[in-house]
């Protein structure tokens, strides 16, 4: 800035108005600047501005629009429960949008509930520390209702985002007020049926060789309820004289008699299979012990004593049904059973096993281990293996499915392995795997060279850890809808019928979810036995295919996605045809399956009286649960209804908005 | 200073001189032109550099954007494409329900035909599937996510995301989950 002498001095020798570039320098610099940075600002805001509403508008519809899509029955299962016995919604509705769901709340009055159900789902979605939103219901004639609200929308609209869907609808046969009520069961009981297999396993070779073979296992009821108990056994033993045999359950002789066995010959070995039926109903309801044992002492004449598919125990008690969650995370071993085969240098024999390993449909396998004890493994070397195309030093085999995955050609006598099938069992993707372990000897070729008795060990009872077993541990979410409100059963259902290849059973389930189904086939001789099923109406598919011939499991999963819970689905049996062995399948042959049970209706039709809201309940329940659960009582709980106005009433048609913006 | 006391006062020689320009003051004033000049041009330039940036920017973000939209509302071309026919990706059964098989299929594919495609020229690309909780989901342990996953020095990195139902057919199941496409070179 001029002094202000400088200046006196220009007004002196009169030069007004004098231009001082120094000036002009410094304001040019600061209009510059301030210039350079408005545009700047200007310019981000405008991006910045474009990018938020673009993004706003994406997210505003795609969650109404996934609103729009999701049914009620989609919702937590514990919360649509809640919403059956809380709200005036009934089964019917569960078919509606979770849109149209908290419109009709809202048109109940029910705004409150609306809005939890609508926030349960949306809050999901968008995160709390991003998105802010408002859903608003704007009726016929304008009027605003804001339902649900998080955060507080920004001082300007151009942030905030909006979608909005037209919803509309009618509830028909609704009395204008009155009573509804739901009930529950209190108490009842049901006939549950336990299958116990006996695997595939067999050996002992030669000439009066014994092959002694123990199953352990535990019941965790009061055996007195027991009202059926039958064991069953297909056995392939090599002798024409069954009675050298001995069966005993809990310690007990099973007598045999005429009538309860008979036996078919295999023409090629001349040997013969028998299928043997116990009633060991009172042996099993007289020990009240928590484990159990059958031991079976088969002799040996030629080829190798061996089961067949087909050897289970089955039992079946009376159970009183309660609500039982099922856990979406299994972990379970699953024991060998102890195998003791006598041998000698004349007489050589070997062990062996088929063991099932199912993981169901959509479960995701976290670990999968085999423990194996097998005492008295003898190390051999014969070029008649290598004849057969075998290793001629190789002991012990263990296949998954078709597959070799481990052998040994020196094994310990004290034989202790540890194995991780994890991998094979992810990269499978089979439903029912099987593990076939053979211990010297190789029953398809007829060979055994053990010179010495063997076993595989095996005693859940005494010592769990130290058996021979199949650990299992996998993770099925589709179990999670099963945790509120479901009485689980296990039902027995033999097939009946004549003895036949290929075989078929309608099954029925009257409209109840099945959580999980095991098939025990019956067969005096197997070879490929597939398994498919077709729902009426539909088409057939294969649920099961045997990956090796003659090794068959003692069960097969099958996963209850191929039912169709509201018809008839056929289940139908096949093997293979000719070369004059019967592989027909017996009547014996069950499907167990875990059947859901609800244990509630929820609220039905208006009645008059709370009288007429009970007893209809009431019937309700009993015809839901008719054929599965005897009920011995029942609650119900009647409640009046909300005026509700016209009949049908209309709801809609609203618009129901959503606004999105960013916190 | 370009204004001189001595001059002004003056002698009467100095008077004589009109119209004549003082080589001080057009020096000092083509300096102040020139710093002007330079200021205005540079911050000219910087503005036009950083819309450059912003227009490639929102290009490539409604690109991205585009690109899920037709992803999580249309089929592809043909309808059930898979790693050796495809001609355009599309990932829907219906509207906002995506097939998990189809993600799985996209991972059979080249990365660069997938480059090609997918129309996001020279950057690179990573598409996955999350669950509501921020999980990737998978199938048979195997995940949805497909393209090259963003590495640490990246130079540009673009997010776009949309909400939709992935459907797992072979399960016959379906989850709310969030698709999110990242665009980085």
């Amino acid at each position: 800035m001029p002094s202000k002498k400088f200046a006196e001095d220009l007004r002196k020798v009169g030069m007004k108005g004098f231009f001082l570039t120094f000036d002009v320098f410094i304001a040019a610099i600061i209009l510059m600047v301030a210039v350079s940075i408005m545009i700047r600002s200007m310019n981000e805001n405008t991006i910045t501005y474009y990018y938020s509403y673009k993004e706003l508008s994406c997210v505003s519809d795609d969650v109404m629009t996934l609103l729009s899509m999701m049914k009620l029955s989609e919702l937590n299962s514990s919360y649509i429960s809640y919403l059956l016995q809380n709200t005036n919604l009934t089964e019917q509705d569960l078919n509606k949008s979770v849109l149209e769901g908290a419109v009709l709340l809202w048109a109940y009055g029910q705004q409150n509930i609306a809005a939890d159900m609508l926030g349960r789902v949306i809050n999901n979605i968008l995160n709390s520390t991003t998105y802010g939103y408002e859903i608003k219901i704007v009726d016929s004639i304008g009027r605003q209702h804001v339902i649900l609200s998080r955060g507080t929308p920004p001082k300007y609209t151009s942030l905030v985002a909006t979608s909005s869907r037209l919803v509309s609808g009618y509830k028909e046969n609704a009395l204008p007020r009155g009573y509804v009520a739901r009930a529950m069961v209190r108490f009842a009981t049901s006939n549950e049926t336990l299958v116990i297999p006996i695997e595939i396993e067999g050996s002992a070779h030669g000439s009066g060789n014994r092959l002694i073979v123990i199953k352990k296992f535990k019941l965790d009821f009061n055996t007195t309820a027991i009202l059926n108990a039958t064991l069953t056994l297909s056995i392939h033993s090599g002798i024409s004289n069954i009675s050298a045999n001995d069966f005993r359950v809990d310690g007990v002789d099973l007598p045999l008699n005429t009538s309860n066995y008979f036996c078919v010959e295999e023409p090629y070995y001349g040997t013969y299979a028998c299928y043997i039926t116990f009633d060991v109903t009172n042996i099993l309801r007289n020990n009240n012990s928590e484990w159990h044992t059958i031991e079976i002492q088969l002799v040996d004449q030629s080829y190798n004593a061996h089961f067949h598919p087909g050897s289970y125990l089955t039992i079946t008690y009376n159970k009183t049904l309660a609500e039982h969650n099922l856990s979406t995370t299994v972990a379970k071993k699953i024991y060998f059973d102890y195998l003791y085969s006598e041998g000698s240098a004349t007489n050589p024999g070997g062990v062996w096993a088929v063991m099932p390993i199912i993981i169901p449909k959509g479960a995701k396998v976290n670990n999968v281990t085999v423990h194996l004890r097998v005492n008295g493994v003898a190390d051999t070397f014969s070029w008649i293996r290598w004849f057969y195309g075998l290793d001629p030093d190789t002991d012990v085999w263990v296949y998954f499915n078709n597959e070799l995955i481990y052998t040994a050609d020196n094994p310990s006598s004290n034989f202790d392995l540890y194995l991780d099938l994890t991998n094979y069992v992810r990269n499978s993707g089979n439903v029912t795997n099987v593990l076939y372990v053979s211990f010297d000897c190789y029953p398809s070729y007829d060979l055994f060279w053990a010179p010495n008795d063997i076993e595989l060990y095996s005693d859940p009872e005494n010592d769990p850890n130290g058996s021979s077993y199949i650990f299992v541990n996998y993770t099925i979410e589709n179990f999670s809808k099963y945790r509120y409100g479901y009485m689980p059963v296990l039902v027995g259902k033999e097939f009946g019928g004549a003895i036949e290849n290929p075989k078929t059973k309608d099954f029925y389930f009257y409209g109840h979810e099945v959580a999980e189904a095991y098939l025990y086939m019956a067969q005096l001789f197997s070879t490929t036995p597939s398994v498919y099923v077709k729902p009426e109406g539909q088409i057939e598919k294969e649920v099961y295919a045997p990956s090796l011939a003659r090794v068959v499991p003692s069960s097969i999963y099958i996963d209850p996605s191929y039912f169709d819970f509201s018809v008839n689905n056929t289940i139908t049996l096949e093997d293979v045809l000719g070369d004059g062995v019967n592989r027909s399948f017996l009547p014996r042959t069950t499907l167990n399956y875990l059947i859901m049970l609800p244990s509630m209706v929820p609220y039905g039709k208006v009645f008059d009286t709370p009288e007429e809201a009970i007893e209809d309940a009431k019937n309700r329940l009993e015809k839901l649960l008719a054929g599965y659960a005897n009920i011995i009582n029942i609650t119900a709980y009647p409640k009046s209804t909300l005026p509700i106005g016209n009949i049908p009433f209309m709801y809609g048609p609203v618009l129901v908005t959503m606004e999105v913006w960013r916190v | 200073m370009s204004l001189c006391h001595e001059d002004l006062k003056g002698t009467g020689k100095s008077r004589r001189r009109k119209g004549q320009v003082l080589l001080e003051d057009f020096i000092m004033s083509l300096v102040i032109f020139g710093v002007i000049f330079s200021a205005t041009f540079f911050a000219y330039y910087s503005i036009q550099q950083s819309r450059a940036w912003k227009i490639e920017t929102t290009y490539l973000w409604e690109r991205a954007m585009n690109t899920l939209d037709y992803l999580i509302t249309s089929p592809g071309v043909p309808e059930n494409w898979n790693a050796t026919n495809v001609r355009k990706i599309g990932l829907a059964v219906s509207d906002h329900v995506v097939s998990a098989d189809k993600i799985l299929e996209m991972k059979k594919m080249n990365y660069t035909t997938l480059q090609t495609i997918m129309g996001v020229g020279v950057y690179n690309f990573f598409l996955v599937a999350e669950s509501t909780n921020g999980t990737v989901i998978t199938v048979n342990s195997t995940p949805l996510d497909v393209g090259l996953r963003p590495t640490e020095s990246y130079e540009f990195l673009l997010r776009a995301d949309r909400y939709a139902y992935c459907q797992i057919e072979k399960v016959g199941e379906r989850e709310i989950c969030r698709i999110e496409l990242i665009l980085w070179m």
